[in-house]
């Protein structure tokens, strides 16, 4: 992340003092308090008339009641209540009216819905009391526990690294913002997950290299392969990434450190515009075909690579010579971002190139895996599966075309990656040797089996 | 001393204001119960309209005046109420003008007690340096 942070950072308690946002809920309190008192006489009188309406209904069901007359404060005497159908209601002000006992019960109806349209402006005004108090207390909450609001600027971000949205990113950010309260657009948001989408492969470089030291059979891509897949790799982080990894580790260098970090920010192009030393560099055993390298289950998907993968693998450098494969040879691995990184070995090669044999092997290989030795040698690298989930490369470069064509992504790489049949022969001849080498699971250059 | 003398008139002067201050605010607090009450009273005149206008033409209608009820007239109660709110009407936009002169009293009082304290607190921090 070196983009320089640009915004502000207002601390909540300086826009929203803790004291004054707590006397202002105190005061929201009360007035909360009042209306409820208010509601309260309301629903007294609501009950009341309700009484009242049944008490005039029954009065005229008798010609007279025997009743009890309160006579004074606290004397009563027997008496007769007559005339049961006529009332004196009180309209107001001080006028009463004679009235029947429906006409009364119409009356204290009206009356009544007076009453429940008072009581529905209470409740409306409590509810958004309560509203504001909530609020305020909230806010003397996070005043006082010292959150801070950022504002930032929106920024451009480039499409590659937008596209580099991450899990990572995601878990990142979310622990940022479990911190801050950000205010920032999604653009940022992309941006920040780009970076630590960066980063992260970064320490799975660390990690791979490592791990195992398995090796990749990478397919020797072909110089003009690797410039191919680094062509396809542009389009994606990941793609700089394999480049950069590719060509910072010419083949041994590459060995070495490359798969680790410089992995990770090196870009794929790199290392295939390197060159096929890699080819050279080959520690692998794998039969080099002279254009493929085994690809292990990294796939470089036009130049992408995912750091973890490689990084997780050690690409060594078979002798094939990818190069001679130009088209086919051309390893793209594709590492999986998202996946990848999780699985630092597994890298999916994407078949780029027209090369499909290549690819198809690195396809159906790299689908499955996860364990990746990659040696971020650029060109002429091996991949060799580690994963034994790896699905053996299909000797068929037709299968591997397919396979090819379905994984690769939009970069087209046009520095294919298959391998020529002829050499696929040899070199899978060549590989039955080099797979004891390999870890078992660890399928033997495939590219190699599927070059044409 | 003389100073010393100064500050005393500008605290005078401050009492004073501070003074007319809370009688006006008074007399608004004043004004602001009775209009409530003029608002309630109208409201239950208007109230006692309607009943009325449902009333039929014969119907007996009285008057509660102190501990007599008296027997009056549909169209004399009639007339009644509704000059009971035409008065408590215009009591009320009377009241309304006379709470926003005492508003205005009021913000120019405030002004002048502020002024004050300003001078006071001027000549107070002159005589602290001295």
């Amino acid at each position: 992340m070196g983009e320089p942070v640009r915004g502000t950072v207002t601390s909540l308690s300086s826009v929203f003092p803790p004291e004054e946002s707590v006397k202002a809920s105190r005061r929201v309190h009360e007035a909360i308090s009042e209306s409820q008192k208010g509601l309260d006489k309301l629903q007294g009188f609501i009950s009341d008339n309700t009484n009242l309406i049944n008490l005039v209904q029954k009065l005229p069901e008798e010609l007279h009641h025997d009743i009890m007359v309160p006579f004074g404060k606290a004397a009563f005497f027997p008496g007769r209540l007559i005339h049961t159908n006529e009332f004196l209601v009180l309209l107001g002000e001080g006028y009463y009216a004679d009235r029947t006992s429906k006409q009364t019960i119409d009356i204290l109806r009206r009356r009544g819905k007076t009453l429940d349209t008072q009581v529905d402006s209470i409740k409306a005004e409590m509810k958004d009391l309560k509203v504001e108090a909530s609020f305020f207390e909230s806010t003397a909450v996070e005043a006082a526990e010292g959150l801070v609001e950022i504002r930032e600027e929106l920024d451009d971000i480039p499409a590659e690294t937008m596209s580099k949205t991450g899990q990572q990113n995601q878990e990142s950010l979310s622990s940022k913002a479990g911190d801050n309260k950000v205010v920032d657009g999604d653009d940022e948001f992309a941006r920040i997950m780009s970076r630590m989408d960066e980063l992260e492969k970064e320490e799975l470089a660390a990690e791979s290299m490592n791990e195992s030291e398995e090796e990749f059979a990478v397919e020797s891509v072909n110089e003009s392969e690797e410039e191919l897949v680094s062509e396809s790799m542009n389009g994606s982080d990941e793609e700089e990434l394999v480049a950069e990894s590719m060509d910072g580790s010419d083949e041994e260098e590459l060995a070495a450190e490359s798969m680790n970090e410089s992995d990770e920010e090196e870009h794929a192009d790199k290392m295939f515009t390197d060159g096929f030393q890699k080819k050279e560099l080959a520690t692998e055993d794998f039969v080099v075909n002279d254009e493929y390298k085994p690809l292990k289950d990294h796939i470089f998907s036009s130049g992408q690579r995912s750091t973890v993968g490689i990084l997780n693998h050690t690409m060594k450098l078979s002798k094939h010579d990818m190069t001679g494969d130009e088209e086919g040879s051309k390893l793209k691995i594709q590492q999986n971002l998202s996946d990848d990184l999780c699985k630092p070995l597994s890298n999916q090669i994407i078949p780029n190139h027209p090369s499909q044999a290549i690819r198809t092997n690195n396809m159906e290989n790299v689908n499955v895996h996860s364990s990746f030795e990659e040696r971020s040698s650029s060109g002429g690298k091996r991949v060799t599966f580690a994963d034994s989930g790896v699905t053996e490369r299909s000797p068929a470069s037709s299968q591997v075309k397919d396979n090819v064509h379905s994984n690769s992504a939009s970069k087209t790489i046009i520095g294919s990656i298959v391998e020529h049949t002829h050499n696929l022969n040899i070199n899978q001849s060549g590989q039955v040797a080099p797979p004891p080498k390999l870890e078992s699971s660890k399928p033997v250059s495939r590219f190699k089996m599927n070059r044409k | 001393m003389a100073s010393s003398s100064a500050v005393r008139d500008l605290q005078r002067e401050l009492e004073n204001k501070a003074n007319d201050l809370s009688k006006l605010q008074k007399e608004i607090a004043k004004n602001h119960q009775v209009r409530k009450k003029y608002t309630i009273q109208l409201g239950e005149n208007e109230l006692v309209l309607k009943e009325l206008d449902l009333l039929k033409e014969d119907a007996n209608v009285y008057k509660l005046i102190g501990p007599v009820l008296v027997k009056q007239d549909m169209a004399e109660a009639n007339a009644n109420v509704r000059k009971r709110i035409d008065y408590i009407t215009a009591e009320l936009k009377r009241l309304d003008g006379t709470l926003q002169d005492l508003d205005e009293k009021q913000n120019s009082k405030k002004d002048a007690v502020l002024k004050l304290q300003q001078r006071l607190q001027s000549l107070q921090a002159g005589k602290a340096k001295a």
